[in-house]
């Protein structure tokens, strides 16, 4: 068997609001194995988005150790944190959040801008991704040309650009109605299976939930409840 | 792409406040330039003022004022006293005669009695300048003594008169400031046009040079004069001459240095350049608050896309690069504005700053010479320096606009920025 994607030792998160700290995650630990589809669930305040938040090292945890592919994020300073967003993982929000004025494969090609790869290289990348969501002769769209669905998919490409083995989606089908949602869910499902990709999904999508590999609910920053073998 | 491309691309995502900014910067500029092009040229006339006018001395009656017709006369011997004192380069001897002439539409006209291969001086309302010939001839020696007349412009054109012409000097009609002058009798004169010049300025243009004996004669001064013109031989012994013509007409005449009148154009011109300056530099304050303001609100609009931009990699660089770039295009778009704000207005703008500086100093009488009053026309080239100044100027003040909001959006915590609402 090999080596589990994530670990996380015992991580905790105070946020200071005012005179009060809120405690966001309480003592969590997880592992999650390569090439699966995670579904976070939970209800709203419960610490899922925080969660993803330490996973993609968007922030750092108050205490508790956090390990990406054997790598502790604890240690990295701001410089490696953004190059580990860069090279190992990729995000999809729930509202897409693609550039408005750059058109569907600029977005694309962003990540690869930041991580300096030669232009016609890049280009040729994000060209088959595109393709591999399903939008090459949408590629000179602009977002607000685009249907949510095909958004999200930019989106989904964009995450893949500088081919991460981790993808981090929030809530990626809460903007969707039922069937592009599905879509969504299909595609982020076909990443994992044909290109061994490790998808942790915060949800509240009973269909996601569904189509997950492994389920993982949290309440009051503590895990609640996992499904074995891949979470411990 | 880039985000120096990405940034550039920025500045076209709110384009009214792009334009706003981008025709502040450009006025800003365009003013800029044309100040400079102002300060330039008041350089330039500064210069030929104290170079024509810095050795040049007046002698007239004592207690002349105003257009420099007094009540007491100069003696022809203060001509030959004159020459007398030494380094002198040239002296030269005038009879000048207000008239008026109500059947005329510019009734007010100067006639001044001038020797044959003097200086033709016009004399106006702040306007001097030395007097082109544009038809016929000047005076030569053979004119000695005779009815002719050097006529201005304005004079031969509300005449009908051109060379060859005669025309008629009335008794009448010679004047002491606005009243007739008792001082002065005149025969009605007839005398024949040879020449007409144009100075570029109305009143200038509305006088009569006649030869100065001649003169003498119909105004029955013979033997009088009313202005001496000393040319020092340098302008380092213009202050000397001057001692020396005070002591040697023992203060019975007005000594006036053309040096003093450049130190006051100097003054005068210096203090509306530093206000020039002063006006650019407000300008270009305003832009730059403008573009700050502009930028900080758009990092404040764009706060969740720069959490996003940072979650998918971009580094600190890359985000503080977009905007610095944005800000630079903006600033770089002011500056072309700026040109084309200083073509469609800047030299109007240039000349009006001169000539409020124009305006501000006591009119200058019968002095020859370049004047800087006298010539408001500006200069249309504009110097390549100036306009890469400009340019300069206005995008070290973009990157400074751009420093700040540039700065806050680097350093925003991805986490914080994507929740921002």
């Amino acid at each position: 068997m090999s080596e589990p994607l994530v670990v996380l030792k015992d991580i905790v998160k105070d946020y200071r609001t005012g005179r009060h700290t809120v405690r966001a995650l309480d003592g969590v630990n997880l592992t999650v194995d390569r090439a699966v589809m995670a579904a976070v669930i939970g209800p709203s305040g419960s610490g899922k988005s925080t969660l993803l938040n330490i996973l993609g090292a968007l922030d750092r945890p108050t205490a508790g150790e956090a390990f990406i592919d054997r790598v502790s994020l604890n240690g990295l300073s701001e410089a490696d944190l953004t190059a580990y967003r860069r090279r190992t993982v990729g995000f999809v929000f729930q509202e897409y959040h693609l550039i408005p004025n750059l058109s569907a494969l600029e977005n694309v090609l962003l990540p690869m801008e930041f991580a300096r790869l030669p232009a016609h290289e890049a280009e040729r990348r994000a060209r088959e991704l595109l393709e591999a969501v399903g939008l090459a002769h949408r590629a000179s769209h602009r977002p607000n040309r685009l249907s949510g669905g095909e958004q999200q998919r930019v989106a989904i490409a964009r995450a893949l650009a500088n081919d991460p083995p981790f993808i981090l989606a929030d809530e990626p089908t809460g903007n969707l109605d039922t069937a592009t949602g599905e879509q969504i869910i299909h595609l982020l499902k076909e990443f994992v299976r044909t290109r061994g990709k490790t998808v942790v999904v915060v949800t509240h999508d009973a269909a996601i939930v569904a189509e997950a590999d492994v389920k993982v609910h949290i309440k009051d920053g503590k895990i609640i409840g996992a499904q074995a073998p891949v979470v411990r | 792409m880039g985000a120096w491309r990405r940034g550039i691309r920025n500045v076209y995502r709110n384009q009214a406040r792009a334009i706003l900014v981008i025709l502040v910067l450009g006025l800003a500029v365009g003013v800029f330039i044309a100040l400079a092009q102002a300060s330039a040229e008041i350089s330039t006339r500064t210069r030929a003022v104290a170079s024509v006018v810095g050795t040049l001395i007046e002698i007239r009656g004592a207690g002349a004022t105003g257009m420099g017709v007094g009540v007491d006369a100069l003696p022809e011997e203060s001509f030959e006293r004159a020459k007398t004192v030494r380094n002198i380069a040239r002296v030269e001897k005038y009879l000048l005669q207000r008239m008026q002439d109500p059947t005329r539409a510019a009734s007010i006209s100067i006639v001044v009695g001038v020797q044959p291969g003097a200086t033709l001086r016009v004399a106006s309302h702040g306007e001097v300048g030395t007097p082109s010939l544009g038809a016929g001839r000047l005076f030569a020696a053979e004119d000695r003594g005779k009815p002719v007349a050097i006529i201005g412009t304005l004079y031969a054109r509300q005449g009908g008169l051109k060379p060859g012409d005669r025309f008629t000097l009335r008794a009448d009609r010679v004047l002491l400031q606005d009243r007739p002058n008792p001082n002065v009798q005149l025969e009605d004169a007839e005398v024949q046009v040879v020449g007409i010049f144009e100075s570029g300025f109305a009143f200038g243009d509305n006088q009569v040079f006649l030869p100065l004996d001649f003169a003498q004669r119909i105004f029955k001064q013979e033997g009088k004069l009313t202005h001496i013109f000393v040319t020092a031989a340098s302008t380092d012994v213009v202050g000397q001459v001057e001692d020396d013509l005070f002591e040697a007409f023992g203060g019975k005449a007005d000594v006036i240095s053309g040096q003093a009148t450049a130190r006051s154009w100097a003054k005068a011109l210096g203090s509306i350049r530093a206000n020039g300056v002063l006006g650019a530099g407000v300008a270009f304050a305003v832009g730059a608050l403008l573009t700050l303001f502009t930028m900080a609100l758009a990092t404040r609009e764009r706060t969740r896309e720069i959490g996003v931009l940072k979650a998918i990699g971009a580094s600190n660089g890359d985000v503080a690069t977009q905007f610095v770039a944005e800000t630079l295009a903006l600033a770089a778009l002011g500056g072309v504005v700026g040109l084309v704000v200083f073509a469609a207005t800047g030299t109007r703008l240039a000349a009006a700053v001169l000539g409020v500086a124009g305006a501000s100093l006591n009119p200058q009488t019968f002095m020859g010479g370049e004047n800087p009053a006298s010539t408001l026309r500006v200069n249309l080239s504009v110097a390549w320096s100036t306009v890469a100044y400009a340019f300069g100027l206005v995008l070290v003040l973009g990157v400074l606009g751009s420093l700040y909001p540039a700065t806050r959006a680097a350093k925003m915590r991805p986490v914080e920025a994507i929740r921002h609402e």
